[in-house]
This record gives C-alpha cells, sequence and structure tokens, in this order.
C-alpha cells in the first residue's frame, strides 16, 4: 500500500516497497530533541525499496515568501536545513537504542553507515510557478546556488543533493510522486 | 555627448540590425561568435576615426585613407581582403553604417571593390567632411599593462597580431596622471588603489604598484589585479573621464567574483559621472550586478542601463540583437539558460541513480 503524507501544501506519495516516517512521535526518536535545545529533524526520513536513505525537507514559499526568501539570502536557510540533516542522524541513533520495537530502526542505521549507497538529501521549496519564462530560468539558478551553497554544507555527509519544487521534480523518481494539494486537485 | 544607436547593414556577421543604446550603461552578452566584440570594435571604429581626424587635422591623410587604414588595424581581416568585412558574397553588396550620437551622424559605406580602382575608395563617406565624435577607450579582455614595456615601438616598427586597440590603450596608459583629478574621480582611484594594496605607477616603461613596502612589477601582479591597475591609471590621467565613452571587452576575464563586484560598482560610478559605457560580458555576477542596480535603481544615482543579447541560430546565419532594461526583460540570455541548464544536469544525475534520467527542459 501506498504512504501519504501531506506535508506544507504537498502531498507525497511513496511507492509501497518504502519505508517511510513522518514527525515521530515514538520516545526514542525524541529523545534528543527532549534532551538537547535546539535540535531539529527534516520532515521526512524514508528508505526506498533498495534501502537507500532519504533524508527530506520541505517548505512552501508561497504566503510567507518574504521571511523565508530574505533567510534564503542571507544564507540562514541553507544553514537550517544543513542543521536540520545534522540533527537528524543522531536522532536516528537515540531512536535505535531507545525504540520499544527493537528492528524498527535497523535498517534506517543500516542505511546510514553503508558505504555504498550514500544518502540522499531532498530540499523541497516550493515557489510560485505561474512566473515568465526568464524569471523562470532565474529562479532555477537560485534553487542551482542554494543546491551548491547546501552541498557545501552537507559535504560531510553527502553530495547526493537535490533542491526541488512542483515545476522542477516532474516524477523523476518514480516511487515518489508529489502533488501540489492547493491547485492540483 | 552619448552615442545614440546604430545602424548596420551587412557588415561582418550583421545583416541588419538597428540598435539604441542608452546614455548609460549597455551590456552585450551573447555565446561566443555572434558579434558582441565586433560591435564593440565597430562603435570604436567610427568613434575614434572622427575623434583622430580632428585632432590630426593636420596629417597627411585624407579621411578616406584614415578610414581604411583604421578599419584594417582595428579588425584585422586576412590580406587586408576588405571583403571579408561584408557579409554579402555577392560583389556589388556593400556596407553601410550610422553611427547616431546626440543631433549628429556619422555615416559610410564599404564596398569590395571600388570602381574607380583607387583603394581608399572602397570607404564612401556620407558627408563632406568627417563630424568630430567623442573621444573613447577600448580596453580589450587581455591586460596590457605587463606587455607595455616596448609595445608602442614594436607595434610602429614591426607586424603584430595584436589589433590598433592594444596600441592606442597602450598610447592612452603612458599619459602622466592628472595633478588634480576630479573628486569623485579621486575617491574611485583611492578606493582601487586600496584594493591593489598601492598606487600604480609609471616608471621608465614600466608599470609598478608602488607601497609604503615594496615597489612591486605590474608583471608580478595576479592578472586580475593588473586589469584593475590598468582601470586606475587610465582614470587617474583622465583618458576616461566626463563624457568619454568606455568600450569594455569582457572585464571580467581573469578577474575573481569579488572584484568582479567591485568593477560593476565601479561602472556604476564611472557611468554617473557621464561616462557612456558599452561593455561585453559572459558573466553571471556581473551581468547579475549591473541588472540588480538596474532592478533597484537609486534615484539620481543609478545611469541608464540597457542589456543587449547577441544570438544566432547558425554559425553562418545573421546575428539578431534583442534588448531590455534588465536581464529578466531578455527571453534569450545565455549565461542564464547555461546556468539554468546545469541545474537540470544536476538533477538530471540526481535522478540517473533510480532508473529514469530526465532530459534537459531549460
Amino acid at each position: 500500500m501506498n504512504k501519504e503524507i501531506v506535508i506544507e501544501n504537498q502531498k507525497f506519495i511513496f511507492g509501497e516497497d518504502w519505508t517511510v516516517i513522518y514527525y515521530d512521535e515514538e520516545k526514542g526518536f525524541k529523545k534528543l530533541k527532549d534532551t538537547v535545545d535546539g535540535t531539529k529533524d527534516v520532515d521526512i526520513i524514508a528508505l526506498d525499496n533498495q534501502q537507500r536513505l532519504f533524508l527530506m525537507e520541505i517548505t512552501d514559499l508561497r504566503g510567507h515568501g518574504i521571511q523565508n526568501r530574505e533567510k534564503i539570502r542571507t544564507g540562514e536557510m541553507v544553514l537550517e536545513i544543513a542543521q536540520k540533516v545534522r540533527d537528524t542522524i543522531p536522532s536516528l541513533i537515540s531512536a535505535n537504542i531507545h525504540s520499544p520495537i527493537i528492528d524498527k530502526w535497523k535498517p534506517f542505521i543500516k542505511a546510514l553507515i553503508n558505504r555504498e549507497e550514500p544518502i540522499r538529501v531532498i530540499f523541497w521549496l516550493e515557489e510560485d510557478r505561474h512566473i515568465p519564462p526568464p524569471q523562470e530560468k532565474r529562479r532555477k539558478n537560485e534553487k542551482n546556488i542554494f543546491m551548491d551553497n547546501l552541498k557545501r554544507k552537507l559535504k560531510w555527509l553527502t553530495s547526493r543533493v537535490l533542491v526541488v519544487d512542483q515545476g522542477t521534480y516532474e516524477k523523476c523518481i518514480p516511487e515518489i510522486q508529489v502533488y501540489n494539494i492547493s491547485h492540483d486537485k | 555627448m552619448k552615442v545614440k544607436g546604430l545602424q548596420i547593414k551587412n557588415f561582418t556577421a550583421f545583416e541588419e540590425s538597428h540598435i539604441n543604446f542608452c546614455d548609460g550603461i549597455n551590456i552585450f552578452i551573447g555565446a561566443n561568435s555572434t558579434g558582441k566584440t565586433l560591435l564593440l570594435k565597430l562603435i570604436y571604429f567610427v568613434l575614434k576615426s572622427g575623434e583622430d581626424w580632428h585632432k590630426n587635422s593636420s596629417n597627411h591623410l585624407r579621411e578616406s585613407e584614415l578610414l581604411l587604414s583604421y578599419l584594417m588595424q582595428i579588425f584585422k581581416p586576412d590580406n587586408d581582403e576588405i571583403g571579408r568585412l561584408i557579409m554579402s558574397k555577392k560583389e556589388s553588396e556593400k556596407s553601410r553604417i550610422i553611427l547616431s550620437y546626440d543631433n549628429s551622424e556619422l555615416a559610410f559605406e564599404i564596398n569590395k571593390k571600388d570602381p574607380l580602382g583607387v583603394r581608399e575608395g572602397v570607404i564612401k563617406w556620407y558627408k563632406e567632411s568627417l563630424p568630430k565624435t567623442p573621444s573613447c577607450i577600448f580596453i580589450p579582455s587581455r591586460e596590457i599593462l605587463s606587455m607595455y614595456e616596448g609595445f608602442i615601438q614594436a607595434y610602429d616598427k614591426r607586424e603584430l597580431s595584436f589589433d590598433k586597440t592594444y596600441y592606442d590603450l597602450c598610447k592612452s596608459l603612458g599619459a602622466g596622471r592628472l595633478k588634480n583629478p576630479d573628486p569623485s574621480n579621486a575617491e574611485m582611484i583611492r578606493v582601487f588603489e586600496d584594493i591593489l594594496g598601492g598606487k600604480v605607477v609609471l616608471k621608465g616603461n614600466r608599470f609598478y604598484v608602488e607601497s609604503k613596502e615594496e615597489l612591486l612589477e605590474a608583471h608580478l601582479l595576479a592578472e586580475g589585479h593588473r586589469k584593475l591597475a590598468m582601470l586606475v591609471q587610465l582614470i587617474a590621467n583622465g583618458s576616461i573621464e566626463k563624457d568619454t565613452i568606455l568600450l569594455w571587452d569582457e572585464p571580467e576575464a581573469n578577474l575573481n567574483p569579488k572584484l568582479i563586484t567591485e568593477i560593476a560598482g565601479a561602472l556604476i560610478e564611472l557611468s554617473s559621472l557621464g561616462i557612456q559605457i558599452f561593455l561585453t560580458t559572459h558573466d553571471y555576477l556581473l551581468s547579475g550586478e549591473l541588472s540588480r542596480y538596474a532592478e533597484y535603481p537609486v534615484e539620481s544615482k543609478t545611469p541608464p542601463i540597457r542589456f543587449f543579447a547577441f544570438s544566432r541560430t547558425g554559425s553562418h546565419e545573421p546575428v539578431t540583437v534583442q534588448s531590455g532594461d534588465t536581464l529578466a526583460d531578455i527571453k534569450d540570455n545565455p549565461i542564464l539558460d547555461e546556468f539554468a541548464a546545469h541545474y537540470d544536469r544536476e538533477r538530471a544525475s540526481f535522478y540517473s541513480e533510480f532508473g529514469k534520467s530526465q532530459g534537459s527542459d531549460a
């Protein structure tokens, strides 16, 4: 059965072979957050059918674009996401240590330390789509620069970093479909 | 005096173009071989011809001789074949150039062959006398501070592959510094000399940057700094001053991004002092910075800015030019296109590991 998650006006549908965690309330996972102030995690943690680990963060710039655009401009947003990715790693370890369900987190830890398959980080940055072509290219370029900056902050972990939105995603990971629920019914 | 427009017919890659410039900064963007530098040189050729004719009115050359000589020295066609500068293959076709500035214009035709058999007759002047044009400076993409020593003498005596723009620039660089430069220019010189770490000086036949600690030869400066030193010298000696027309081919070449930002600021400053600027660029940062100035103008400070995108559908097809007041107004911006395509390739690489590759949709 497919897994559906709605976050920031986006509906993510993962294939049935995927293992997906979204805002886990489990004590084990929350232990780090409860213990160390300021700890934040990414929105979605997922494993695909080949046990590759995905860390996904989603932000919808529409509506509160001005504050977030400023955060993008100053580099604050890149840092924020990099910190979320960083904090998610010990949260996973903590969850594996403290979870009442013994095997629940094991595949994630296995994927985390698998040197053959790098971790994939996806930052979903949704923006207004109805813009003329020149601005669209400019926006792509902004995403490109953002992606490069995020890569630099995450080079300790992975080089597989993607910054994407509805306009540029185009269902290119076949087992993850994403719909904009405020526009695409 | 400002250059207002240029009409070109059958000249090099231009079949028929009418281009209207702004009084401030005119930025030419486009892929290689789309005629950006050619256009810059064409403006220079026309302006320099008018300027030098009036400066050296007692010289022995006729106007058409001077024009022909400059045309050859600036464009350097193989074997001095003027026909190589005319787009059409037909013998009877001519090039026609009209450069308009303020209330005047400078118009001429270039023929492949002169019907009277006089070589300089290939250039036909419309008016009785060559009009006086504003003074202008052409800065080529390569720095020339390090080759200054002996260059003028070598150019005067020997056949060199360098075109006349290098020679003219060397001559301009050689002028001594003004005793009392305009205060705004003095401030700009100070800012740039701070970056360079010293004052640009010409000693003997060589350029140096002189600080309290040392006298550093131009040859030992980073190439980007040599370029900056060149600009400083031209401002300091008055070669670039109010009403000069500055033509600069790829200012960004060999500059690091921080210097490019400084150069963008300097261009705005120069233009606000009344210097009309024409430049070519392939650089995202420089064009983006200038577009930012255009998008967020500061009243009474930001000069008019206009972008021109040069393109052609094939290597033998004519050049087309579109213009806009900001980069966003340009439909075909090759710099932006390539960066956007890079983003597409980056995504395609990411996706390719999931069994589905994605073509570029830039």
